[in-house]
């Protein structure tokens, strides 16, 4: 079976040299986007089978990157993990709102995110 | 001889009768006289109601009945002269009266430091006090009383009208209702303006009205008002600063925080090589630390969030009793570590549900078991509950080190820890108790402290009962809070069933399946269905009037495949009523009105 491909959208680069380190350390495939459009141009084309999805980026945020994939038909089934800095409960309900699977804050525990990682790609 | 013998006898004998008469007569002249006499006396002393009695028939008893005429009289005069005196006395007692109030009116009007003036509806000053000379920087009276009160403003009054119309206008007021209070901008005769307030009094002297005015310049008083303002106004500015910063500051340290603890965490797993041992300790020491960090970054993001009042209760409804022995299970390796005896003693029930955000009350109960495990070197932390009328009552209670009684009132500041020294373990941020005493605050809770050094310390709070059946009102305006907060919709919908007689007298029985009905048509974890004897309530948050439609339509649907499976369908009918929040009503009330009338 192939590996689980799984895309970071964040534009923090040390964010995603540490998650990437760890996610292939457990057997995950890892494509990584910098902003808002090039994590949306690489969900479309790479349709990865999950995204962790920074809340702040640069071009679109977050939460339009998450909306436009789960309004979209042919996307709507990749879960998508929202991990953000920000942990108000406002937040968390615009996150459930425009449609996101897990919602992981920073700083995060990396048992917690595999956990979450995995429980999502065997749905 | 004979004959002078006898004309001697003879004339003896006359001399006697002469003599005897004349004694008489003497007796009968001399009494009334001498009663006069008394009488005249007795009147000189004084005693006016003395009436002499002399029964004379003679020009004597004239005498006396002229006596006492002259004694009427003058009794009469008498009581007339008594009668003007004490007028007299009477007037000059008014009169000093008067002349001291006169007296004491002057003085408030000369030393009042009000300005006090009089003048007459149609704008002419009638005098002024020094105080009004002074406040308008006049030489003296006389040039006081030549200027008219418009003279003695700015051609305008800040609000633009022109001074003298509304001065006519304020004048006229004073005059129809009484008094009239007012600010006005007045015009020093030297030019300078000056802000004061001006109270007009009607007076009413010998039928012709004038009208007094009390002037007060509060160009000073405005002054430090407005001082005070702006003031308050920074402060505010500078708090929301402070608030801003903090949290900023806290969003902006996380990212870097998670990319070096990811760092250490990842070579302490070994993902980027094996480590020996030394260095496995020292990175673990390192990522420690930086929990520590995050721990302090959060507990400073949730005070300020307390403090400036943006905290969002999630309530619902929460079986304390599960939550209070999973906290504690959490803690017991640690209380185990350290040689303690951390216990629960809850009554023996079904549970007790209480209406709180659990994960608050999650935070609060891992604050105050962590404290006191933190602070206990030997023998145990008890955590218990007790019920009251309305409100349940925590203790979490231990035989740790205590607290000095100088030190009890500052338990719960911010930032403060002090002469406890903790055997080991966590270092805390000193924010936990500040942050513990703000949550139960906003779950209209109270929290206190009781400790005796060497001995342990009890931390109580409270926390309100719930019952399910009075608490519409509190989730709905919860609710209403929190949609306003959030800037949403909130929807409730009322719930009522008109049905036949046959199944009057099985309602109550069926109303657990209806209440069951509806609440499983309600997909969504905060919308809510409370249970009335008559009714239900449908609280539904962030729901506007199209969504309600749909979960109305959802519930009917299901409530009448219900009535079909148990054979009911003509016997019962659905009332649904609806209300928006902010469409169309405003408060719990109305939305509970509005509702209950569709």
């Amino acid at each position: 079976m192939d590996k689980a491909r799984v895309l970071i959208v964040d534009d923090e680069p040390g964010i995603i040299e540490m998650l990437t380190m760890r996610l292939e350390a457990c057997d995950y495939q890892v494509i990584s986007a910098s902003d808002g459009q090039e994590g949306l141009d690489k969900a479309r084309t790479e349709k990865p089978d999950l995204i962790i999805l920074d809340l702040m980026l640069p071009k679109i945020d977050g939460y339009k990157v998450c909306r436009m994939l789960k309004f979209d038909e042919r996307h709507k089934q990749i879960p998508i993990i929202l991990f953000t800095a920000r942990a108000q409960e406002s937040d968390i309900k615009l996150g459930e709102e425009v449609g996101a699977d897990a919602y992981i804050t920073k700083p995060f525990e990396p048992d917690i995110l595999l956990a979450k990682v995995d429980q999502l790609l065997k749905k | 001889m004979k004959l002078i013998f006898g004309f001697i006898l003879m004339a003896l004998i006359i001399l006697a009768i002469v003599i005897s008469i004349g004694s008489f007569l003497g007796l009968i002249l001399v009494k009334p006289i001498l009663k006069l006499r008394d009488a005249t006396e007795k009147v000189a002393l004084g005693n006016l109601d003395y009436k002499v009695e002399i029964k004379t028939n003679d020009e004597i008893e004239e005498l006396a009945g002229s006596f006492n005429l002259m004694l009427d009289s003058l009794k009469g005069t008498f009581t007339t002269i008594d009668k003007l005196n004490n007028e007299i006395a009477l007037r000059k007692k008014t009169e000093e009266n008067l002349n001291k109030s006169e007296e004491r009116y002057r003085l408030l009007f000369s030393e009042s430091r009000d300005a006090v003036m009089l003048l007459l509806p149609d704008n002419g000053f009638l005098s002024g006090n020094p105080a009004a000379i002074e406040i308008f920087g006049c030489r003296d009276e006389e040039d006081f009383k030549s200027r008219s009160p418009a003279d003695l403003s700015p051609e305008f009054q800040p609000d633009g009208s022109r001074s003298s119309d509304k001065a006519r206008e304020m004048i006229m007021l004073a005059v129809e209702k009484g008094s009239n209070l007012f600010e006005w901008t007045h015009r020093r005769v030297d030019g300078r303006e000056f802000i004061a307030t001006v109270l007009l009094s009607r007076l009413r002297i010998s039928g012709e009205t004038l009208l007094q005015a009390n002037v007060r310049d509060i160009t000073e008083r405005k002054r430090i008002l407005e001082e005070l303002r702006q003031k308050n106004i920074a402060l505010e500015k500078l708090d929301q600063l402070k608030n801003d910063f903090i949290s900023v500051v806290s969003h902006e340290l996380r990212t870097p925080l998670s990319i070096t603890k990811e760092g250490i965490s990842l070579v302490l797993d070994g993902v980027a090589g094996s480590i020996n041992l030394k260095q496995s300790k020292v990175l673990t020491t390192s990522k420690d630390n930086i929990d520590r960090l995050a721990r302090i970054i959060n507990s400073l993001l949730d005070i300020s969030k307390i403090e400036s009042g943006r905290v969002e209760l999630r309530k619902k409804v929460v079986d304390i009793e599960v939550l209070i022995k999973t906290i504690v299970a959490s803690f017991q390796i640690m209380a185990r570590e350290k040689g303690l005896e951390l216990r629960v003693n809850l009554p023996k029930g079904q549970g007790l549900n209480l209406y709180v955000d659990e994960d608050r009350m999650i935070q609060v109960f891992t604050n105050l078991i962590g404290n006191s495990l933190k602070f206990t070197e030997k023998g145990h932390v008890d955590v218990s509950l007790e019920q009251r009328e309305n409100e349940v009552e925590f203790t979490i209670g231990d035989t740790g080190i205590g607290i000095a009684a100088e030190d009890l009132p500052k338990v719960f500041t911010k930032f403060l820890q002090f002469g406890r020294s903790p055997g080991g373990g966590e270092k805390g941020t000193g924010l936990g108790l500040s942050i513990a005493k703000g949550l139960i605050e906003l779950h209209r809770g109270k929290i206190r402290v009781e400790s005796e050094l060497d001995k342990g310390t009890k931390f109580i709070f409270t926390l309100p009962k719930y019952h399910e059946n009075e608490n519409a009102r509190e989730h709905i305006e919860d609710a209403v809070e929190a949609a306003f907060k959030s800037n949403t919709h909130l929807t409730l919908a009322v719930v009522t069933f008109s049905y036949s007689d046959k199944i009057k007298d099985t309602y109550d029985g069926l109303a657990e399946d209806l209440f069951k009905t509806i609440k499983a048509q309600l997909y969504r974890g905060k919308d809510l269905v409370l249970k009335y004897p008559r009714e239900f309530f449908i609280i539904m948050r962030d729901s506007d009037k199209n969504s309600a439609l749909v979960v109305q339509g959802r519930i009917e649907q299901a409530l009448r495949s219900y009535f079909e499976t148990v054979n009911l369908s003509k016997d019962i009918k659905i009332n649904f009523g609806l209300a928006v929040y902010p469409e169309e009503a405003s408060n719990y009330q109305e939305l509970v009105n509005k509702a209950r009338l569709v």
